[in-house]
C-alpha cells in the first residue's frame, strides 16, 4: 500500500471521492471502525466531498453507531459527505420478512445520512432473486459468468414479485423523503435497472419524485448503454454521476483516460443537458488494473476539475 | 458441460439429416441465411431464388425480408409472384420482416412516409399468411462523426461515439416516436398481425428492460418482443430472466449462440450461452411459438452454412419435441 499523500490542492466539492477508493485499499466491506482514518486519507488527497457507505446489516449498523465521531472528524477535515450509500440487497428479496427487515435498516441508513448532512442515499438497483449454481459469496459486483448462469427460483411468479418489489422501493423513497433525501439507484451488471431504459421502467413503476439515477459511466459502457443518450433521457433524474473509464469488454473501473469511453462526446452531453450535480470518482476495485490508486484519483480529479471549470 | 449446451453442441458426431423431410413449421429459417450467402442487403429481385434455397435446405417456414422502403416497394409490386412461389414451394412465412428505421426518425415527414410503407408491408404480410410483421426495435436519432453506411448492426465503437443532435428535446422526440409505433401497431392489428420488435445493439428496446418500458409506453397488445439469444447475451441480458419477464409478449425467438464479447451469431454450442437453463425455462413458461434459426452474418465464423442451419434446425425439432 502506498504512503498517504499530503496534497495542498483542494478539489471542487462537485468532485466526490467515492467509497471505492476505500474499498480498493481495505477490502469489502472495509472496517467501519477505521472510518476516520479513511476520511483523513481522502482529505489528504485534496477532496472536499466524499462518499461513505453502510454495507449490509453489520457494517451499516456500526457506521450508524459511530455517526457522531464521523461527523466531527469530517467537520475538522473540512469534508462534505453528500452521498451515503446504504447497500441493502435484501430490499429486493422475494421474502417479505427480509424486505421488511431491510427497510428498517434502510431507515437507519437514512437517519445516518441525514445526520451526516448528506443530500442523498444511494444503493445498487434491485438485484433479482437469482439462484446461483453453488455458493456465491457477498460481493460488490457479481462476475459475468455468475450472472449468465443465474436462474430464478422455481415457482416464482414474476408479476407478484415485481409488484412487491415496486411497493418496497416506493416505501424506501418515502422513508428517504421524510429525511429530506433523494434515493439514487446505481446501475450494475445483473441488477434490474442496469441501464437507462431499465431505470425508466423501474422509476415509472415506483412513481416517486425523489427517486434518482446514479449514472455510472464504466458500468453502463460495459453494458453497451449509450452514455449521451442516458444523459438526455434522464436529464431531470440525474444529480450524481459515477465517473470511471472502461475498456468496453468487461466490468472494470479505470482511471479516466485509461479506457475507451469517448469523453468529449460525454462531456458535450453533460453540458447540453445542463448537468449541475456532482461527479463521484469511482476508480478501482479488484476487477480493475489500477497501479497507483492515489495517483489515479488525483489525475482524474484534476482532469474533471479542468473540464468543469472550462 | 452437459447442462450448458443441452445437446445443442456443434461438435456432435451424428449428422442431422432430414432425408428429404422438411423441418417442422415451428422451426423457421431466418433471413440471415440469405444475407450470409449473398451479402447485405441481398438483391431483393432474387427473392424467389432465395425461397428455393431455403426450401432446398429443408425448411417449411422461412422469413422474407424487405430492407428499407426501396426494397419494400419491389416486394409489394411483386407480392403475388412471391406468393405463388411460396405456394409452389409449400413454404410458410410466419413473420415478414420490413426493416424501416425511418419509423423512429426525428422528422415527422420521414416517420409518416415510413408508416405508409409499413401499411404496404402489412398488406404483403397478410397476403403471405404471416402472423406478424417484424422490424428492428427503434434506432435513436444518433448523430455520428463522419458518414455511417447502411449496415445490419452498428459496431460498438461507432455506437458509443454517437451523440444526440443539438436541439433535440428527448421528451418531445419520445412522445412523437411512441405515437408512430402506436399507429404502426394499429395498422398491423388492422391486418390481424402482431408487430415484433427485434433487439439489437444500439436500438431502443435492446434489452428486456428496454422492451418492457417501450411496451408500457406504446400500450398496444399486439406489440411483441422477439427474443434474440445472441444479441441479448452479448448485451449481458440474462436470457432466463428475459423469458420469464416477457412471456406474455413472446411468440417468436431468434436463436443463435454468442461468446459474450462481440456481436456474432454462431451455431448453438459454438458460444457460451447456457442452453440447458434456456430450454428448461422455455418449457416452464409453456412457449408454443416459432423459433427462427438466425446463424451467420459477416460477423460470424460459421464454415458450412447449410450444414449449420440443418444441424440447428434438426436439434431444435428434438428439443421442442416436434419429432418422434
Amino acid at each position: 500500500m502506498e504512503a498517504m499523500m499530503d496534497n495542498t490542492e483542494k478539489f471542487s466539492s462537485r468532485i466526490v471521492c467515492a467509497y471505492l477508493y476505500v474499498i480498493t485499499q481495505y477490502g469489502y466491506p472495509p472496517p467501519a471502525a477505521e472510518t476516520i482514518k479513511h476520511l483523513k486519507q481522502m482529505a489528504d488527497l485534496g477532496f472536499t466531498a466524499v462518499e461513505l457507505e453502510g454495507i449490509r446489516r453489520e457494517h451499516l449498523t456500526e457506521m450508524a453507531s459511530r455517526v457522531g465521531d464521523i461527523l466531527k472528524a469530517a467537520g475538522d477535515l473540512g469534508l462534505q459527505i453528500p452521498v451515503f450509500c446504504t447497500v441493502l440487497p435484501g430490499l429486493s428479496s422475494p421474502e417479505a420478512s427480509e424486505r421488511d427487515e431491510s427497510l428498517e435498516l434502510f431507515r437507519r441508513g437514512c437517519e445516518t445520512a441525514a445526520i451526516l448532512g448528506a443530500e442523498c442515499v444511494l444503493d445498487n438497483a434491485p438485484l433479482p432473486p437469482w439462484r446461483f449454481p453453488g455458493d456465491v459469496p457477498v460481493s460488490r459486483h457479481y462476475g459475468e459468468e455468475v450472472v449468465r448462469e443465474a436462474t430464478l427460483p422455481k415457482g416464482l411468479i414474476w408479476r407478484d414479485y415485481w409488484r412487491e418489489l415496486v411497493a418496497t422501493y416506493a416505501e424506501g423513497c418515502d422513508i428517504a423523503s421524510s429525511f429530506g433525501l433523494t434515493y439514487h439507484m446505481h446501475p450494475a451488471l445483473g441488477v434490474l435497472a442496469s441501464t437507462a431504459e431499465g431505470y425508466e421502467l423501474l422509476a415509472n413503476a415506483v412513481d416517486r419524485p425523489n427517486l434518482r439515477f446514479n449514472l455510472d459511466t464504466a458500468n453502463q459502457f460495459a453494458l453497451h448503454d449509450s452514455l449521451p443518450l442516458a444523459l438526455h433521457r434522464l436529464a431531470d433524474q440525474i444529480d450524481y454521476i459515477h465517473l470511471s473509464d472502461n475498456g468496453g469488454k468487461r466490468i472494470e473501473h479505470l482511471e479516466l483516460g485509461k479506457g475507451v469511453i469517448p469523453w468529449d462526446t460525454f462531456f458535450a452531453a453533460v453540458e447540453e443537458v445542463g448537468f449541475g450535480g456532482r461527479f463521484g470518482l469511482d476508480i478501482g476495485g479488484d476487477e480493475s488494473a489500477v497501479e497507483n490508486l492515489d495517483q489515479a484519483y488525483l489525475r482524474s480529479a484534476r482532469w474533471v476539475q479542468e473540464r468543469i471549470s472550462a | 458441460m452437459e447442462q450448458k449446451d443441452a445437446g445443442m453442441s456443434a461438435s456432435e458426431e451424428t449428422s442431422i439429416s432430414t432425408n428429404g423431410r422438411r423441418f417442422h413449421e415451428r422451426v423457421v429459417c431466418g433471413y440471415l441465411y440469405v444475407v450470409s450467402k449473398h451479402g447485405f442487403p441481398p438483391m431483393v429481385e432474387d427473392t424467389v431464388f432465395h425461397l428455393h434455397e431455403m426450401a432446398h435446405a429443408g425448411f417449411s417456414s422461412v422469413e422474407v425480408e424487405a430492407n428499407r422502403p426501396s426494397q419494400m416497394a419491389w416486394i409489394y409490386r411483386n407480392r403475388k409472384l412471391i406468393k405463388q412461389a411460396l405456394v409452389k414451394l409449400k413454404l410458410q412465412v410466419p413473420y415478414f420482416c420490413a426493416i424501416l428505421p425511418g419509423l423512429s426518425s426525428p422528422h415527422s415527414s420521414e416517420r409518416k412516409e415510413n408508416l405508409n410503407t409499413f401499411e404496404k408491408a402489412c398488406e404483403t404480410a397478410k397476403l403471405f399468411g404471416s402472423k406478424g410483421i417484424f422490424d428492428n426495435a427503434p434506432l435513436p436519432p444518433y448523430q455520428f462523426p463522419g458518414d455511417i453506411p447502411i449496415v445490419r448492426h452498428f459496431s460498438d465503437e461507432i455506437l458509443m461515439s454517437g451523440s444526440i443532435p443539438e436541439g433535440l428535446e428527448w421528451p418531445r422526440y419520445w412522445d412523437a416516436m411512441i405515437g408512430t409505433y402506436r399507429d404502426a401497431c394499429d395498422i398491423a392489428a388492422g391486418h390481424g398481425l402482431t408487430f415484433q420488435m427485434h433487439p439489437a445493439l444500439g436500438v431502443l428496446a435492446s434489452t428486456t428492460d428496454g422492451f418492457l418500458h417501450f411496451h408500457d409506453a406504446v400500450g398496444r397488445d399486439n406489440l411483441r418482443f422477439n427474443i434474440d439469444t445472441a444479441n441479448q447475451f452479448m448485451m449481458r441480458d440474462n436470457l432466463t430472466l428475459s423469458l420469464i419477464r416477457v412471456k406474455d409478449y413472446l411468440d417468436y425467438i431468434h436463436l443463435s449462440d454468442n461468446r459474450g464479447h462481440r456481436i456474432e451469431h454462431l451455431l448453438p454450442g459454438q458460444g457460451s450461452i447456457h442452453w440447458g437453463s434456456f430450454f428448461d425455462t422455455l418449457e416452464r413458461i409453456g412457449f408454443k411459438g416459432e423459433i427462427g434459426v438466425d446463424i451467420g452474418g459477416a460477423e460470424s465464423e460459421i464454415g458450412n452454412l447449410e450444414e449449420a442451419y440443418r444441424r440447428a434446425a434438426g436439434r431444435l425439432e428434438q428439443l421442442l419435441k416436434l419429432v418422434p
